[in-house]
This record gives C-alpha cells, sequence and structure tokens, in this order.
C-alpha cells in the first residue's frame, strides 16, 4: 500500500549553501513521525518544502501515491497538509470560532457571516482538539496551548490529512504539553499522519512511532522508536568530523572580569549565575529558545533586568542601555547582523563610527571627518575588511565582511567584556577562521568573552568553559577537560 | 548619466551616511530647471523680479516648516501637526501683542509654544511609544482646536511694525522673511550633515535597533527632532502672522501636507535614514514654482489642490519604488 506522504530524494540548495541533499522521509496514515537533528539540519527547509513555502531543487512528493508538486502554501493546504509553526499564525482579536474558519467563513447573503452556523461548526471541531472554551472566546484571552489546539481545530476544519508541528511544545508547560499530546494521540486514532519536530527527546520517545535523524541536510538515520536510545540518538544528531579551523588557545586567565548573580529578565530566564575572567572565552550553549540571547542582551542593557546583579570587575554595574554598558567597557556582537548589527544604506565608514561619534569630532558635537576615515581605514586593514572603498554602502558586502565590519565598530570603544552572539552564523569558512582567530586574540589581550553559538563544533573548538542554557536556566557548566558533544546535547536536551 | 555620477561618490560626503546623495541632489535640479524653463519660455510675466521674490517670500513659510518636517522624517518619523501649530502660535503670538508684550517677547512666546508642542510628541513617542502619525495627527485637532478656543474664532491684528517686518518686510530687495528661511536652511544644513547630533538622526532612522545597540541615544535623538520640528512651526506661525499682520485661527490648514511633500520631493525618504537640507530647500522651490505657475496660468484654484496631490504622490511613489528595488 502507497504511504499517505512521502518524500523522496529531495534536494535543496540557497546561494552558497547546500541546505538538503537527497532527503528521503515517509509517513503512514495515523503514525507520528518525529524529525530530530540540531539548529541548521534542515529540518524547516524541508517543512517548508512540504508546506509550499519553496519548491524542492530535485525530488518527489507524493500524497497516497499520487505526485504532488506543490507552488503555493495554497497548494498545501488544499491537499490537506497543514503545518502549524512555532510562532502562531491566529488573529488575537478576533474569536475562536472565526479563527478556526480564518479564510473559509460560512457565508450568506450579501456576504454575511453566518454566525450561529459558525459557532456550531467551531464548537464541534473544538470538542474533537479536546478544548472547552467558548468559540465566540477572544483568541488573545487563551494560553499559548489552547491556541495551539485552536490551529489544531483549524487544521481539521480543512480536512488535514498531514499535520506538521514544529517545535510546539518549546513555550508550553508541563500541563498544556500533556493536553496536546493527547489531542495528538486522538488524532493518530482517527488516521491523520502527524510530523512532530522536537529539540526535547524525551517527548519524541514519548509520543513517536518513528524517528528520522537529519544532519548536515541528510538523513542519517530512520528507525522505530523503539531502536533508537537516547544516546544513540544523541550520537546521531552531532556526530561530525571536527574541522582543524580553532586555533591554539594560549590565553591566561586573570581577574574575575564579569560576574552575573541571580540574573533575570521577565519570561525569558531566570537565576542564571557565572563569571568570566579575564583571558577566557566562556561558550553559552542551549538550544533555540533556551534564552542564551536574552541573558547577552540582558547584561548588555538592551533588555530590562528584573532579577540579579552584574558586576563588572569588583563594582556592581549600572547599565540601564546599551550606552551605559558601553561605558562600562562592554561590546556586544548581535545575532541578527542586519536587523540590530548594521546600518545597511550607511557606508562602512558610517558604521563603523557609530558607537565612537563623540571622540571623532570637536568638541563632541561637530563630525571630524578625517578622523572618522581614519579609523573607518585602521578597522578595515586590522580586520581585514575586504570591500572596495570605506565609502562602499555596507549592504553590498558579504556576509563575512559585514560581520566584520560590527566586530569592528565593536572594538573601537576599547572593550574588555565581550558579548558575541552568534558570531560566526551564516558567513563562509574563511571568514570563521579569522573569526575564531580574532576572539583569540582578544582573549591573549586580556578580554573577558562570552560567546553564543548554536554550532556546538565551534563552542568546544573555541571556548574553555561552556555553560548550557535549557528552558531559561542554567542547565550545567561544562569544562575544558570534559568536553564532549554528547555531555553537551544532553544537558541542552534532557537537563 | 548615472555611471558618471555613481562611480565618483567617493570624493564627496561629509557626513556619515552620505555617499550618493548627489545623484539624488542633481535629480531635483534638472527638474527645478525644466519647471523653471517651462514657466520662463510660455510665461512672460515669470521671470520678473518682482514675481521671482514673490515666489521666495511664498516659499518661506512652506521652507521653515519643512526643515523642521525633514529632521523628523530622516528619523523615520512624521510630523503632521505643523500646520495647526503655525496658527495656533501665530494666535498666540497675536495675543501676547495685544497684550503690550515687547515683540522680541511675543516671538519667543511663538516660538516656545511650537517647541512645548514638539516636546509633547516627543514625549508620547519615546516615553509612551505612541506612533508618531497618530500622535501627531491628535496634536494637529487638538492645536487647531486651541487656536480658536483662545481666540474665541476671532482673527486678530494690527501688530506693531517691528513684528509684521518679520514676515512682510524688506531688507534691500529682500524679503526679511525668506532671508529668515535660508538662514534657517544653512544652519539646519549644517546641524544634519556636519554634526554628531546630525549624524544619530540619521542613525536612527536608517535602522532604529542597529543605532540604540551602538549606543546612540535614541529617544533623547527623536525627543530633539520633534522639538525642533515645532520650534520652528513656531518661527513659522510669526512669520506668518506678520507677513498678514494679523492672526487667524484658521490659518495654515493642509500646510504640512506642502511641507511634506517638499522633503519627499528633496529625495528623503518616508522610510528614514535618507534625505538633507538642500535637497528639501529644492523640494521647496519646487513647490513654489508649481504653485506659481498654477496661478500665472489662471489654472482653477480646485486644480491646484489635485495637482499638488499628484505631485506628493509621485513623490512618495518614487520613494516606495527605490525602497523595493534597495531590498530586492
Amino acid at each position: 500500500m502507497a504511504h499517505l506522504l512521502e518524500m523522496q530524494g529531495i534536494s535543496k540548495g540557497f546561494p552558497g549553501v547546500k541546505a538538503l541533499s537527497d532527503v528521503s522521509i515517509s509517513l503512514d496514515k495515523g503514525e507520528v513521525l518525529g524529525i530530530v537533528g540540531e539548529n541548521g539540519a534542515g529540518k524547516s527547509t524541508l517543512m517548508k518544502i512540504l508546506a509550499g513555502v519553496f519548491p524542492a531543487d530535485s525530488g518527489v512528493l507524493r500524497m497516497a501515491g499520487e505526485t504532488f508538486a506543490p507552488h503555493s502554501p495554497r497548494d498545501s493546504l488544499d491537499a490537506g497538509i497543514i503545518v502549524i509553526h512555532q510562532e502562531l499564525s491566529l488573529v488575537p482579536d478576533r474569536s475562536v470560532a472565526e479563527n478556526i474558519y480564518l479564510g473559509n467563513l460560512p457565508r450568506g447573503a450579501f456576504g454575511r457571516v453566518r454566525r450561529a452556523e459558525l459557532n456550531r461548526d467551531a464548537k464541534k471541531l473544538l470538542a474533537q482538539v479536546g478544548l472547552t472554551v467558548p468559540p465566540q472566546r477572544r483568541v488573545r484571552d487563551l494560553g499559548i496551548a489552547q491556541q495551539q489546539l485552536v490551529e489544531i481545530a483549524r487544521a481539521l476544519s480543512r480536512e488535514a490529512r498531514v499535520i506538521v508541528l514544529d517545535e510546539p511544545t518549546a513555550t508550553l508547560t508541563t500541563t498544556e504539553q500533556r493536553i496536546l499530546f493527547a489531542t495528538m494521540r486522538t488524532l493518530r486514532a482517527s488516521g491523520v499522519g502527524i510530523v512532530f519536530i522536537s529539540h526535547h527527546l524525551e517527548e519524541v520517545f514519548e509520543i513517536c512511532d518513528r524517528v528520522t535523524v537529519l544532519r548536515d541536510g541528510t538523513v542519517v538515520e530512520t528507525r522505530p522508536v523503539g531502536d533508537w536510545t537516547e544516546d544513540g540518538l544523541i550520537q546521531a544528531m552531532v556526530n561530525r568530523p571536527i574541522e582543524a579551523l580553532f586555533p591554539e588557545r594560549h590565553a591566561a586567565l586573570g581577574d574575575v572580569l564579569l560576574e552575573v548573580e541571580g540574573l533575570g529578565s521577565g519570561d525569558s530566564f531566570e537565576d542564571v549565575s557565572f563569571s568570566v575572567r579575564a583571558g577566557e572565552v566562556v561558550g553559552l550553549g542551549g538550544l533555540m529558545g533556551a534564552g542564551r540571547t536574552e541573558v547577552l542582551k540582558t547584561i548588555y542593557g538592551a533588555l530590562s533586568r528584573s532579577a540579579g546583579r552584574v558586576r563588572i570587575g569588583s563594582t556592581d554595574a549600572r547599565i540601564h542601555n546599551p550606552r551605559d554598558a558601553i561605558r562600562a567597557g562592554l561590546a556586544f556582537v548581535p545575532e541578527d547582523r542586519k536587523g540590530e548589527g548594521l546600518i545597511l544604506p550607511f557606508p562602512v565608514r558610517g558604521n563603523v563610527a557609530l558607537s565612537t561619534l563623540g571622540r571623532l569630532s570637536w568638541f563632541g558635537s561637530i563630525l571630524a571627518p578625517r578622523r572618522i576615515d581614519r579609523l573607518a581605514q585602521q578597522t578595515v586593514g586590522e580586520l581585514r575588511i575586504r570591500t572596495p572603498s570605506i565609502r562602499q554602502r555596507v549592504q553590498s558586502l558579504s556576509g563575512g565582511n559585514q560581520q566584520k565590519v560590527v566586530l569592528g565598530r565593536a572594538l573601537t570603544t576599547k572593550p574588555r567584556i565581550f558579548l558575541l552572539d552568534e558570531p560566526t552564523r551564516g558567513i563562509d569558512v574563511g571568514a570563521k577562521v579569522e573569526v575564531y582567530r580574532l576572539i583569540n586574540q582578544l582573549a591573549e589581550q586580556g578580554g573577558a568573552i562570552l560567546v553564543v553559538s548554536s554550532d556546538m563544533i565551534e563552542l568546544l573548538g573555541i571556548c574553555d568553559r561552556i555553560l548550557v542554557m535549557r528552558g531559561g536556566r542554567l542547565a550545567g557548566a561544562v569544562p575544558r577537560r570534559e568536553f564532549s558533544q554528547e555531555r553537551i546535547m544532553q544537558l541542552a536536551a534532557l537537563g | 548619466m548615472s555611471s558618471a555620477q555613481t562611480s565618483t561618490p567617493q570624493r564627496r560626503g561629509f557626513g556619515i551616511a552620505s555617499i550618493t546623495r548627489a545623484v539624488n541632489e542633481l535629480t531635483i535640479i534638472v527638474g527645478f530647471v525644466l519647471i523653471s524653463l517651462y514657466l520662463g519660455i510660455t510665461t512672460p510675466a515669470f521671470l520678473t523680479s518682482a514675481n521671482l521674490l514673490s515666489i521666495l517670500l511664498a516659499s518661506s513659510l512652506i521652507g521653515i516648516v519643512a526643515v523642521g518636517e525633514t529632521f523628523v522624517i530622516v528619523t523615520g518619523g512624521i510630523d503632521l501637526s505643523v500646520g495647526s501649530v503655525v496658527a495656533f502660535t501665530g494666535v498666540m503670538a497675536g495675543l501676547a501683542l495685544n497684550a503690550h508684550m515687547p515683540v522680541p517677547l511675543a516671538v519667543i512666546v511663538g516660538i516656545g509654544i511650537g517647541a512645548l508642542s514638539g516636546g509633547f510628541i516627543a514625549f508620547a513617542v519615546t516615553f509612551l511609544n505612541m506612533s508618531p502619525f497618530i500622535v501627531s495627527l491628535a496634536v494637529l485637532a487638538m492645536a487647531r482646536g486651541l487656536a480658536f478656543i483662545v481666540t474665541n474664532g476671532n482673527t486678530i491684528f494690527s501688530f506693531p511694525d517691528a513684528f509684521d517686518n518679520i514676515g512682510g518686510g524688506n531688507l534691500g530687495p529682500f524679503p526679511v522673511a525668506a532671508l529668515i528661511t535660508l538662514l534657517v536652511f544653512l544652519v539646519a544644513g549644517l546641524v544634519l550633515s556636519r554634526t554628531v547630533f546630525g549624524a544619530e538622526v540619521y542613525a536612527v532612522g536608517g535602522n532604529r535597533d542597529a543605532a540604540r545597540l551602538a549606543g546612540i541615544p535614541v529617544n533623547r535623538t527623536l525627543a530633539i527632532v520633534y522639538v525642533i520640528s515645532g520650534a520652528l512651526a513656531g518661527l513659522g506661525g510669526v512669520v506668518l502672522a506678520g507677513r498678514l499682520d494679523s492672526a487667524q485661527p484658521i490659518a495654515a490648514v493642509g500646510l504640512e501636507l506642502n511641507a511634506i511633500a517638499a522633503v519627499v520631493i528633496g529625495g528623503a525618504s518616508l522610510f528614514g535614514g535618507k534625505g538633507s537640507m538642500l535637497g528639501t530647500l529644492l523640494g521647496v522651490l519646487i513647490i513654489g514654482l508649481i504653485n506659481n505657475g498654477l496661478t500665472l496660468k489662471n489654472v482653477q484654484p480646485f486644480w491646484v489642490q489635485f495637482i499638488q496631490g499628484a505631485v506628493i504622490f509621485g513623490a512618495v511613489l518614487i520613494d516606495s519604488l527605490n525602497q523595493k528595488r534597495r531590498k530586492s
């Protein structure tokens, strides 16, 4: 018998990256297929192809044996494939019933919405997913799990045959997760095929029938869940040859430069304590959404601190905004280079000068263009930024060179503490090596470095110590002599 | 033409955002010259010194207000309140004069009240995190309302000559108001292109998040631009009241549209991060030329409004096409 869904030999490349190569998965009626892999392994790309967001470069999709080539999300929806993303796509200020039938409302004469019918139908679907809220309730007033169930009810209203849940539990409490799983079991019993993507391995073991491991855009292996062990799964996810990318470390550790005690910020993380010494490179690992970026931003004053304190050297730092942080000797390189790091339409010189305008002017107020030029030239030279001129727009530079502009600007304030968020994301290997060397050099000059990265190999290669976060808390700290991918992954995914 | 221009910007640019400004301003100058040539050839009354000076005088109010609007628009914001603030500050200065306040004090009253109204917008935009579009729309209504309230809807008139000279007098052959406008442009041009504050204005408009993380005082910068815009609207109110020797609560309705149009025609982007005072000056003059030409050619006033609207549409269209191209 033909599978409910089959994706065969799927390949997909983006400029400069091979996202998927020759990936094949299958899904039967009434089955839950788990897909696991590190960040960047290709899970999202695969699901976007399924959802019709973009086409595969090669490979075939089949639904119940029939070839199926979605050209748009609409095509996939019509074929009964519903992808529920981590960020929900509900309209918060409309009712539950309206959201379920969004784009598909029952209409009477003159386009009037038939409310009674709408609410009656919605109620039936809500019962199916085990949600007991009135269909008239505004979505804004529901909890996250309830909202997810509304999404699933919406999927059912479209007669879904395949439902993809992309990291649905990342933001759920335990009770909410139980409700979701119960609903998944009901759906499975009614013959719907479910693809479940999660970083939380214990959930994968609980709910899935089979598990496929993706790594670097290829399928490592697919096995029934009973044939996997947790260790085996982690091994399959992370096992890669370590390239000789990382420079030797010779930095001598000095005094504690940055000390964080009981730090917390709103709902994103709490009770985080650690310290970083001069000359030390400390990694902050963990899964996406574990609160790593928020920790950096809170230290830097870009997010407000709700608990705890930050000490620079031996004094309590009063940091209320990034300006204070820079004055206190901190530098921050954001993860979102284009959105938060650079002013894209500005030239290289303008971007490099941003943090030190006061020094690059007469009386702190009238710009001194020669000084700006000199600083920009110096930065371009020291970091070997490949640009035709310091007046080139940063927009037209490559990712690696853009990143060097951000790093270069961070250095202009002569900081001693560096907060680097995914400093090598999306840049080529050559530029990566240069960034590693720079980090090393900063450490040797007595800098304290805290680096967030989703690339575990990278963390293992450049850090003296790795702190692992999970669900907004520190799950553990691993010193260099105990470094192993399995250890980190275990802390990150299992706690 | 464009290839010759884009290969040379390396030489130019003093400010922090400048690279290809030369190209934009050249296009505007070409448009300006074409309109002037057309009017000069087809309308004999155009190229008379009396007419040219009247264009300058008529452009001075839009010009002063457009300078403030340029600061605001470069940060990516907008100030819709300026027309009403011109009316309100005008009548307040008038009331001050009628209460026998000395002229300099009345001028300060006008500018100061304008700055206060800008400060109110600044407070709402920075502390309350409200959208400048909506806030300034609210202030547009409030300031107009206040202008009617304080005057009971009446016109205030008969001011001392010293006050009337600010808006209507001449210094040699030149209208004083036009000279004031040029001075405002000159100072603002230097501030925007050659000071740290100007660089911060561009940075905030170019990418607010990046600017903040780089240590730029984003809220302070935003607050200052709205105060500048309000204060210049106050100066505009003084100039207008002086020119007419009277202050009406109904004055300067729709002025904000002309000012915003001038800024956008001058090459500024409503998305922020782009624009210059020279561009705005040219934009103001183009609008002045168009208005003057329509009057000289006896075009019906109803059509004048329509054509002004069409010009604004065209300028914004070019802006968003540029934006699209930049993104892709």
